[in-house]
């Protein structure tokens, strides 16, 4: 209960000024009247009671009794909720001390409404219990205060007479001290006092990568600038250190691509400008690693790996054809015609057998070598895909490298066969090298092609395949008639068939038991290249003749444009779609989540491997689809590293998805504590900085009184107010009649 | 150097290629062939192909396929602008003596079809003495392709260099010199020829040349092979030799040879 004396509440507080200061007048001048005529002491008396009982008739005060409760302030506490707060402290982890310091908090503010939230990504999140703040704690990947304080009003419904933020001070916004400032606080909770708890302790010693300026995208065979930054910090002592990066591909060790030395003898970070130069499309994963320096309290921040969207300004191809035909002619129109293919064509237009009636010498012929050996042991690596149209690997050389092609096209190169009498088994490419990443079997066979006329079937799987959309909706079902088709063996596993012969059946081969149609047109993936054959030799039926007629010769383009899309790993054509939900961290599980066209029916398999590995095998995972657009997939806890996640519908084309998971990751680059930075927080709020030890300096805002029942009486009635007033002015008239005023 | 070609052998070979083509089946498309060169004789005008120069269609396989690597249909055939047959392959070969005279619209609507799907044609004058054949043709092209107005082509063109060097085009006769084309895009697609060419390379069955040539003589007809031979390449390469690495490698050849 609460009791509180006050005037009338029905007069105007104007008007109750008005009247104390007519009556303060009233007796001010009674008061100079008795000292300048030494009037009697009864004169004054009775005309200032007078007077005050006057005013009291007027404001009629009155007693006030409150019944209800004294109610805390509202306190928000913000609590960083960043995996850098695992870093390691002096004798335990920053999160420890940020759980430490809530349960002081909620001791210190317990005569308050407190409220916990933990800050990261966005809006910050409301806690139902502060109990709750072991589980939150060191799961985000950034510190975010400033989208965290513009959500307060949100989140408090009230505005709160405090907020306290507990964190290392290294946070993502405010990115530095200098970013501090009033600017940064909201316009709807300013004036609330932050108060900052610092929990990053002592800086722990740390040789890391402390930033990596990346956009995370590059442009195939175009150097890229990567700013490294390389740190020595917490009083730890560096020299050189060298700083590697290397790229990490499928089924093969991490290659080093670049190393620089950072030279930390006199400072503690320096600057590394890396220019390296990715040569293949689509997803690649760098990783950046200093060399492991003795003393280092932090080495979760020695390795970054970086995700890179590698595109092209244009395609660079390599056509090198066995001999001039219509088919080789309009495929290198097309080509040439396409802006985005950057090509260099080799045909073989003269053989050892050919007389051209002219000494070679002569001057006469416009011929060149064909540069076999420098093309392919000097120049392969900067093309982004080969098509070996209609070419003898023997009489032209090309057998001797096979090897190498197939590790280019193992490495990440594309490879095109385009059939013709001198392809594939008609072209000694049976048992060579290149075999391997085909996606048939190449069988030995009398009759490496025949020439009856035909037209392809569509094989199941293409109707739904991305890579023949473009021509099946110029098409349709229909395709032209082609005249003979090369000898091709059985579909390899995981190779997807296109198109099939309506008539031949491929020829057994020796321990595949299996027999079908024989493939045309088959894709297939081999580590992180693309292989395609084709066993014909006229598409260019697809340009000319009725087909081309009835459709302006657009077949053909729609054909070759989603072949060498396909092949340089166009997003567009990929059969399904995967993302990772959240960042992959290090030895927590990973959730995928797959995207899949309509009408897809069967078992998604997705085997995850370890990039920068020869043998990388990971995990298998399995889950049927029913028409479902979307699935989420657990992929388990991993280890830190790169990863592809090779997703396949049963009969369908691989999809794959390049992710790393780290186990510091940015938010361990810089493992430095800022206190500079909450000091000046709380600097520039009227807020109080302080660590845990002396959390008890932090101020506590007042509370206030909440009424459940209020009753006014007054003190003295109205009516005996202005009764005795009345006998205080009378008397004080017979006073001053007495003393002889008039 | 050139070695004359009437040689026994090369003779008696084109003899067997020439006798040869009465059992071919015309319709024999086999694997690796369906993309091989064959010349086809354009009936536009109002006159049939002249049945003298029919053998040059053969012999013009047949020098190909001696001379390079590419495959090419001794059958060759004659075509008509109308018929639907005219957008099965990218070349035709239009001869004639006389003004073709006024084409009808079908006949300019397939030549204009055959030239969008990037078809190439060559207009060869039998007559250029008279010049009446390539003054009528190039009146009717125009009309096809009003947009794209006939230009000489530079000395530098790839068609001069696309398997021989040529300094000049040269066929029967010598002509001017020159060769004016209708270009889409990047590529020349019809050919102006004032030279009989077809003429330099008809064949009688005996295997001896149906035509003598005019002012030249076996050098000329060397000449005209290596034109025709250029033509063949230039179809099925298009510009291939006019690529980066090619002349690069040419201009140092060139420059070694002039030392």
């Amino acid at each position: 209960m609460e009791t509180q004396f006050r005037i009338n509440g029905d007069i105007p507080g104007w008007l109750s000024l008005v009247i104390l200061t007519i009556v303060v007048a009233a007796i001010a001048r009674l008061v100079a009247i008795s000292y300048t005529r030494k009037a009697s002491i009864a004169f004054l008396a009775t005309g200032a009671i007078g007077y005050l009982l006057l005013s009291m008739a007027a404001l009629r005060p009155e007693k006030l009794v409150r019944r209800g409760r004294a109610v805390g302030p509202k306190v928000i506490v913000l609590v960083d909720g960043s995996r850098r707060l695992q870093i390691q402290s002096k004798e335990s982890t920053r999160v420890a001390l940020a759980k430490s310091a809530v349960g002081s908090l909620v001791q210190h503010f317990r005569s308050t409404r407190v409220s916990f939230a933990t800050f990261g990504e966005g809006a910050a999140k409301v806690l139902k219990s502060p109990n709750l703040i072991s589980e939150s704690l060191g799961k985000l990947p950034t510190s975010d205060l400033v989208a965290a304080l513009n959500s307060v009003m949100d989140i408090s419904g009230e505005r709160p007479a405090a907020i306290v933020v507990v964190s290392d001070g290294r946070l993502t916004r405010p990115f530095s001290v200098d970013a501090v400032s009033g600017a940064s606080i909201p316009a709807e909770i300013a004036g609330i006092p932050i108060h900052s708890v610092d929990v990053g302790g002592e800086p722990q010693p740390d040789a890391s990568i402390r930033s990596v300026d990346s956009l995370g995208e590059a442009i195939a065979h175009q150097p890229l600038s990567l700013k490294v930054e390389v740190a020595c910090s917490g009083g730890m002592q560096c020299g050189k250190i060298p700083v590697t990066i290397r790229t990490l591909e499928r089924g093969v060790p991490a290659h080093e691509i670049s190393t620089l030395v950072a030279d930390l003898s006199n400072r503690e970070s320096q600057v590394l400008d890396f220019d390296v130069v990715l040569e293949h499309s689509g997803s690649q994963l760098l990783e950046v690693s200093l060399t492991a320096q003795s003393g280092d309290k932090i080495p979760e921040n020695d390795t970054r790996f970086l995700p890179f969207l590698v595109s092209r300004d244009r395609v660079r191809l390599l056509h090198i054809a066995g001999c001039p035909s219509y088919d080789v002619r309009e495929l290198r129109r097309w080509l040439k015609g396409n802006a985005a293919v950057d090509l260099v064509s080799f045909f073989i237009l003269r053989t050892d057998e050919d007389n051209p009636n002219t000494d070679d010498n002569a001057g006469e012929l416009s011929l060149i070598p064909f540069p076999v050996d420098e093309l392919f042991s000097l120049h392969l690596p900067s093309f982004d895909a080969v098509i070996l149209q209609d070419i003898d690997a023997a009489r032209y050389h090309l057998d001797i490298h096979l090897e190498r092609l197939a590790r280019y096209v193992e490495e990440g190169g594309g490879l095109i066969l385009v059939g013709g009498p001198s392809a594939f088994s008609g072209g000694s490419y049976v048992h060579s090298a290149l075999e391997r990443v085909l996606p048939t079997t190449l069988v030995v066979s009398r009759n490496p092609y025949d020439s009856v006329e035909f037209v392809p079937k569509w094989a199941a799987a293409a109707t739904q395949a991305p890579i023949m959309g473009p021509l099946r909706r110029i098409l349709g079902d229909r395709l032209p008639s082609f005249a003979g088709a090369n000898t091709l063996g059985p579909p390899k596993p995981g190779a997807m068939v296109l198109w099939e012969h309506p008539q031949r059946t491929f020829l057994p081969v020796k321990g595949v038991a299996m027999s079908g149609p024989m493939p045309v047109l088959a894709i297939s993936e081999v580590r992180d290249g693309r292989v395609i054959e084709l066993g014909l030799d006229a598409t260019y039926r697809l340009a000319w003749g009725n087909v081309a007629a009835e459709t302006s010769g657009r077949a053909y383009g729609a054909l070759w444009e989603a072949l060498i899309g396909w092949v340089m790993h166009e997003q567009q054509y990929a059969p399904l779609r995967g993302e990772v939900i959240g960042d992959c961290v290090a030895n927590v599980p990973l959730v995928t989540k797959w995207y899949l066209p309509a009408d897809v029916h069967g078992l998604l398999n997705i085997e995850v491997e370890r990039l920068g590995q020869v043998v990388g095998h990971a995990s298998h995972h399995q889950v049927r689809v029913e028409n479902s657009r979307v699935v989420e997939l657990q992929l388990g806890a991993l280890p830190p590293g790169g990863y592809t996640a090779m997703a396949r519908v049963e009969g369908g084309a691989e999809a794959r998805l390049n992710f790393a998971c780290e186990l510091g990751g940015t938010a361990f680059a810089d493992s430095r504590p800022d206190p500079k930075r909450m000091q000046k927080l709380s600097e520039v709020s009227g807020g109080v900085y302080a660590t845990p030890p002396d959390l008890d300096k932090l101020p506590l805002p007042p509370s206030f009184f909440v009424d459940l029942t209020r009753t006014s009486h007054p003190i003295v009635p109205a009516w005996l107010w202005s009764a005795l007033a009345a006998a205080f002015l009378g008397t004080h008239w017979l006073a001053a009649r007495s003393a002889g005023f008039r | 150097m050139f070695s004359p070609i009437s040689s026994r052998r090369t003779i008696l070979t084109a003899l067997a290629a020439t006798l040869g083509l009465g059992f071919w089946p015309l319709n024999a498309r086999a694997f690796g062939q369906a993309g091989a060169f064959r010349v086809r004789r354009a009936w536009f005008g109002s006159q049939p192909p002249d049945a003298a120069r029919d053998t040059a269609a053969s012999r013009w396989a047949w020098e190909l396929m001696q001379r390079t690597s590419a495959p090419a249909r001794l059958d060759g055939c004659s075509i008509s602008a109308e018929s639907a047959q005219l957008l099965d392959e990218p070349f035709a070969i239009w001869t004639g003596s006389e003004d073709p005279g006024v084409l009808s619209t079908s006949k300019r609507r397939g030549i204009d079809r055959f030239l969008r799907l990037g078809g190439l044609l060559v207009v060869d004058d039998s007559n250029p003495v008279t010049g009446a054949f390539g003054r009528g043709a190039r009146r009717e092209l125009t009309a096809v392709a009003p947009d794209s107005p006939i230009q000489t082509l530079p000395s530098q063109h790839v068609l001069f260099k696309s398997f021989y060097i040529l300094s000049r085009p040269v066929g029967r006769y010598a002509g001017s010199g020159k060769v004016d084309a209708i270009s889409r895009g990047r590529y020349a697609q019809v050919l102006f020829l004032d030279c009989d060419l077809m003429g330099a390379l008809a064949t009688q069955t005996a295997g001896d040349w149906n035509f003598d040539m005019v002012g030249g003589g076996a050098r000329q007809r060397e000449d005209a092979i290596r034109l025709a031979i250029n033509l063949a390449m230039y179809l099925l390469c298009s510009d291939y030799k006019d690529d980066q690495v090619h002349a690069a490698w040419l201009m140092r050849h060139r420059l070694q040879i002039r030392k």
